[in-house]
Order: structure tokens, then C-alpha cells, then sequence
């Protein structure tokens, strides 16, 4: 570990950790361009990069631009990211009655914490986590794939079935190509162009990036009436600030934490439930949504104490919990690294990397926040006219130049128009995205363990950790009807619709 | 939405069923139990069963209920108080397939291409003010010549 943090400070991968944080706060800022999208679309230029360095400025990207949308969200009350909704609601009514210093070192200070937080979660659980799992075999892999997919369907909420059908629709557009098993050509319709597959670059540029980039036209007369002058007055917060607000911090990292663990939560939802729970159990609940300084840092904490917490299931079992893991886990299969207990074995360097990474962008992310949010500041005021075109060229370069196909390209449109369709049906997008990486890996698990037991499906059954596993994806299903209810998601993530009813274009 | 919804299942319904269908023509090998084709089959099987549930409870007008997580801001149904620009989107959408279009199928090249395209993208995105139109360009101008030199100089990188 400590050869991955020296590593980092040698200047090429310190100067890609410095543009990675700077590129995440500064899409952070803009609303209606995320660190997600922003991450799609590097991913086909980090594959000209050593893979230690790839993840370096993919976990960059994803701490900045975690972090970098609370300064819109305090400035603007417009979430610059998603996961920054809760902080609208107090960063912005602090902001107005006078102090935007505060109300952005408070949520800095959150998200300090909450990161580093977590980077200890992520160092003390990951390995005996992955140490555990290098004992499973094929049968006990297919059953946490399936549990994974049947925690995403649940967690998304709303509707089970529309949830579970965008998992599957996702697994099935994974299948076309070369089956990796028996070498066999599949689902190619008679197009000489599936032969090799549907890339997943392509794929996720045109879910993430090209459909956002069309949703963001679509309100792009969306203004903002109710902008604060930025300034520096109390952003650096005192040691007392930070005593004040320490069981606030400690209980939100750790909501945080656990929200990122589970796939298909993420940082909105933990920043959520964070925000919810700060409230229910604060002295002065009233002034929740009025310039709270709790509340925010209770959000800001939270949504960055997810970035850890995202990251353990990613890299001790292989499955990714959301998009950011999803570009993560691309990154990691183009330079043929295997996500799972494995990595830590074949690839260490790699896993300390991502580790140290995810520490050293937390403090470069605090510095440039503290130094630099009268600049950050400035970007919001820059026209979407002039990114959105430019967001679009680098979506077709993105798609095109891994395997010079312009194929590719179509795919992008293909799959920005499935994203679209999806979301506009509200059915979720990220069953659906994990569905297509992880498809292809249960069927590989499901294949192994039949061949090895001559076809005999029942022999899951006699494997203890596989069978519960399966027994608590069947919970998962049932848990709709368990609860006399069929709404998916769990009464603790639910908040009253008109505390988080903002303004749309926080992208 | 209920047309949505019909829509849907109907369009995985079909997509299930074509895969079904030609994941039905892959005979397994005698090693692999499964073989290449069953797997899809299972998936594609399950899926059309899940968009019949979809279809029946949509036409008995049963509640379906819509996710509550997003990950694309702005194509929810609420009331907002700014006007939706509709139009400008597939505007936008159609240009960007005419401009893949131009970059994969004619000799234009990429250069020329993403001048036209940033240029024009950003003038009808802006407030289309005659000064508009110069920035529009200048804007085209310097992303395509930047973008340009970056990739084949700096990354040597085949652009389309």
C-alpha cells in the first residue's frame, strides 16, 4: 500500500490525479453534466494509459465530481450532481441569509470526512471480504450475481417488475457475439457487425451520456433566478466546527458507507436517508430546510462517504453497485484486469492504487475546494450552448476510437435512445446497466458449475452459501409481497416528494 | 404513461421473442451441457413472460408503478415552471445521427464535420442573437481544431 501512495506522488500520476479532481469538480459544477458521464466518456482514452494510471483519474473524477456539485447546489439550490439534491434545501438558504463561505466549507468539511471515512472502510473490509470470496466457486459466483441483480431491482424502487425487466433486457443485448465458452457466434442476426459484440464503451456513452445530453436540451431554457455571490468568508472550518458536528459525521460516513455497499443505491439516496435521519434525531428539527448547518453536513458527508463504500463490492466480488463502477469495471476490462477477489492477488498494485487513489483525491479534492471555489464558482455561469455540442463530439470520439468502427457510433445513438425510452416509460436505468455487465458473467458462473457437476443443476442446492445466497435473492423478490406492499423500495429511503420537489437540470 | 407502458411491453416482447427464436438455432456441444444458445433462452423466456404480466395488468388497467430512482435528470413528467423545448431535442438528436453520418459514410472528414456541427449546435441552443452566430463559430473554430490536433497529434488517435 505505502509503494501505491509514493507512486502517486510522482509526478505523472499526481498531475493525472490533480486534472482527474479538477475535471470532476468542474462537471460537478455544471449542471446537467455529471462525474458518471464525464467518466464514460475518458474511458476510451485511459485504455492508451498504464491501467494503475487509468484508475487514477477514473477514482479522481468520481471524488471531484461527488464533491463538486454542492457548490452549485448552495449557489443556485440547482444540484450541480444528483447525490447534491439535500443540500439545496439549507446550502442554499445559509447562502442566502448571508453566508456562502459558510454553507460550502461546512458541506467541504462533510465531504472530507465522509470520504475518508470511508477510505477506511474500504481498507479494513475489502480484504477479508475478498479473502472470503476467493473460496467461492462457480455456483456460489452465479448466486451473488443473482442476488446483486435482485438487490438492484429492489433498491431501484417503485416497480419490481419494470425493474426486473430491465435487468434481463440488459443481460439479453449483452449476449450477441462470440460466446467466450464454446467460441460459438450467436445473436448476430445475420449482421456481420454484432460478430464481436456490443462493445461497452458505446453502450454506456449512449445510456449516460447522449441521453443526458438530450434531457438537458430539452430544459435547456431551465434559468437560474435565484443565484448567491460566492465568497470566502468562513469556508475554512475550526477544529470546534468539526467537534460539534462529530457524531453527525460519524453516523452519516457510516450511513453513507452501507448506502454505497448495496448496488443501485448511491449517493443520492444515502445523502437522503442521511438528511432524513439527521433531522429525526436533531434538537432543533424545525430549522431542518432553513439554513441547517447539520443538515448539511449530513448530506454532503453522506454522499461522499458512498465513494468508499462503492468501491468493496466492485472489487472484492466484482460487481459494480452503479454507473461509476460500471465505467470503473470497463476500465479494468480493457486492460484485462478481472474485477473480484482475484485482483488482489494478480493485481495488487492495481487494487492499492485504486485505494490510495480514492484517500489522496479526497485531500486534493478538500484543498482545491477550499482554495479555488471563487473559480469553481465562475464555471456555473457558463452557457450550456457552447458545452453540449462539444459533450457530443467527444460522445462519437469516445465511441469510435477503441476499435475504429463507426459502427460503434450507431450503437451510441442506439443505446442513448433505449436510455431515453426507458427512463421516459420509468422504468430504471441501473438494473438495466447492470444486467448487461453482469449477464454475460452469470452465464459464464451457471456454465462452470454445470460442466463441473455433469449438468446437474441440484447441486447448487447442496452448497451451503450458494443455496442462502439464493434463499435471500427469493426474499428480495418476495419482498414486495412480504410487506402487503408493492412498492420496491424501503420505507427508511423514502422522503416526503415536496421536500426534495427542486428544480430539474441537476444533472 | 399506459401507453408507455403498452408500448414497452410490447417492444420487449418482441425483442424476447426474436431472440428466443434465433437463440433456439445453437446446438450445445457435448461438453457444455448448456451450450451457447440456452442461457439466452432462459433470459429471452423470462423476459417475455415478465412483459405478458406488463401488457396483461396494463390492459386490465392495473397499476404498473414507475421507478424512484433516476439516472437522467429531466425526462420526468412533473410541472416545471421553465418551457420544454421538445423539438430542439430531436433536433439535436437528428443532427448528431446526420453528423456521425457524414463522418462514417463521406469523405468530408472529421475536421470540417465538427465545425459545422459545434457551430450550428451552439448557435440553435443559444439565444440566437446575431452575435450569437459569432461566437457559434468561433466556438466550432476552436473545438474542431483543438479536438483535431489533440487526437491525431497528441494521442495519435484514428478519428472517424
Amino acid at each position: 500500500m505505502l509503494d501505491a501512495f509514493i507512486y502517486l506522488l510522482t509526478p505523472q500520476p499526481f498531475l493525472i490525479m490533480i486534472c482527474g479532481v479538477l475535471l470532476g469538480i468542474m462537471v460537478g459544477v455544471l449542471p446537467g453534466i455529471t462525474a458518471g458521464m464525464l467518466m464514460a466518456l475518458v474511458l476510451p482514452f485511459t485504455y492508451y494509459m498504464t491501467s494503475v494510471n487509468a484508475v487514477t483519474l477514473l477514482i479522481s473524477i468520481f471524488v471531484g465530481g461527488v464533491s463538486g456539485g454542492l457548490i452549485t447546489a448552495t449557489l443556485m439550490r440547482i444540484p450541480g450532481e444528483p447525490n447534491a439534491i439535500m443540500t439545496c434545501l439549507d446550502g442554499h438558504a445559509l447562502a442566502k441569509a448571508g453566508h456562502p463561505g459558510r454553507a460550502l466549507g461546512l458541506g467541504n468539511a462533510g465531504s472530507i470526512v465522509g470520504g475518508v471515512m470511508s477510505w477506511f472502510a474500504l481498507v479494513l473490509l475489502a480484504p477479508p471480504l475478498a479473502k472470503m470470496a476467493i473460496a467461492f466457486g462457480p455456483w456460489e459466483n452465479f448466486a451473488i450475481v443473482v442476488v446483486a441483480l435482485m438487490l438492484i431491482v429492489s433498491l431501484s424502487g417503485g416497480s419490481m417488475l419494470k425493474g426486473m425487466m430491465a435487468a434481463l433486457l440488459g443481460a439479453m443485448l449483452s449476449f450477441p457475439g462470440v460466446d467466450e465458452n464454446s467460441g460459438t457466434l450467436r445473436l448476430n442476426f445475420g449482421f456481420h457487425q454484432l460478430d464481436a459484440g456490443l462493445d461497452i464503451m458505446p453502450v454506456m456513452i449512449g445510456l449516460f451520456a447522449v441521453s443526458q445530453v438530450i434531457a438537458d436540451t430539452l430544459n435547456i431554457e431551465q434559468q437560474d433566478t435565484d443565484r448567491v455571490r460566492a465568497n470566502m468568508r468562513g469556508i475554512l472550518t475550526s477544529f470546534r466546527d468539526y467537534g460539534r458536528h462529530g457524531w453527525n459525521m460519524l453516523r452519516s460516513s457510516l450511513i453513507g458507507i452501507a448506502m454505497g455497499v448495496l448496488p443501485g443505491v448511491g449517493a443520492t439516496i444515502a445523502s437522503i436517508v442521511s438528511y432524513t435521519t439527521a433531522k429525526n434525531l436533531s434538537a432543533t428539527p424545525e430549522e431542518f430546510g432553513k439554513g441547517s448547518e447539520e443538515a448539511i453536513v449530513a448530506a454532503e458527508t453522506a454522499n461522499n462517504a458512498t465513494t468508499g463504500g462503492t468501491l468493496i463490492p466492485l472489487l472484492t466480488l466484482g460487481i459494480p453497485g452503479g454507473l461509476t463502477d460500471a465505467v470503473l469495471l470497463g476500465a479494468l476490462t480493457i486492460h484485462n484486469l478481472q474485477p473480484g477477489p482475484l485482483l488482489y492477488i494478480k493485481s495488487p498494485q492495481v487494487v492499492n492504487t485504486i485505494i490510495a487513489s480514492h484517500l489522496f483525491a479526497h485531500i486534493v479534492m478538500f484543498i482545491f475546494m477550499t482554495i479555488g471555489v471563487m473559480l469553481f464558482a465562475r464555471l456555473m455561469l457558463l452557457s450550456r450552448a457552447w458545452i453540449f455540442p462539444t459533450i457530443l463530439v467527444f460522445c462519437v470520439i469516445g465511441a469510435y476510437v477503441l476499435n475504429n468502427r463507426g459502427f460503434d457510433a450507431w450503437v451510441m445513438v442506439a443505446f442513448g435512445l433505449v436510455g431515453m425510452g426507458l427512463e421516459f416509460v420509468r422504468a430504471p436505468l441501473a438494473p438495466f446497466l447492470i444486467g448487461f455487465l453482469l449477464g454475460p458473467l452469470a452465464e459464464k458462473e451457471l456454465r462452470s458449475g454445470l460442466m463441473s457437476s455433469g449438468g446437474d443443476y441440484a447441486e447448487i442446492l447442496t452448497r451451503p452459501i450458494a443455496l442462502g445466497l439464493l434463499v435471500v435473492a427469493l426474499l428480495l423478490l418476495l419482498w414486495p409481497v412480504l410487506r402487503g406492499k408493492r412498492r420496491g423500495i424501503p420505507a427508511a429511503l423514502k422522503i416526503d416528494a415536496d421536500v426534495i420537489r427542486l428544480p430539474p437540470g441537476g444533472g | 404513461m399506459a401507453l408507455g407502458n403498452l408500448g414497452f411491453g410490447l417492444c420487449t416482447l418482441l425483442a424476447s421473442s426474436l431472440v428466443w427464436f434465433e437463440a433456439g438455432k445453437l446446438r450445445p456441444s457435448p461438453y457444455d451441457p448448456l451450450g451457447a444458445g440456452a442461457f439466452p433462452r432462459i433470459v429471452s423466456a423470462l423476459l417475455a413472460l415478465l412483459a405478458v404480466v406488463l401488457i396483461a395488468r396494463v390492459l386490465l388497467g392495473k397499476n404498473i408503478g414507475d421507478a424512484e430512482t433516476t439516472l437522467i435528470a429531466g425526462f420526468d413528467g412533473e410541472e416545471v415552471e421553465h418551457r420544454r423545448r421538445p423539438w430542439l431535442a430531436l433536433g439535436v438528436l437528428g443532427s448528431l445521427v446526420a453528423y456521425i453520418a457524414v463522418l462514417t459514410a463521406t469523405s468530408a472528414g472529421f475536421l470540417w464535420s465538427t465545425i459545422v456541427f459545434v457551430a450550428a449546435m451552439g448557435f440553435v441552443m443559444s439565444n440566437r442573437r446575431p452575435h450569437d452566430a459569432v461566437v457559434a463559430i468561433v466556438v466550432g473554430v476552436a473545438v474542431g481544431f483543438a479536438l483535431n490536433f489533440v487526437f491525431t497529434r497528441i494521442l495519435v488517435v484514428a478519428l472517424p
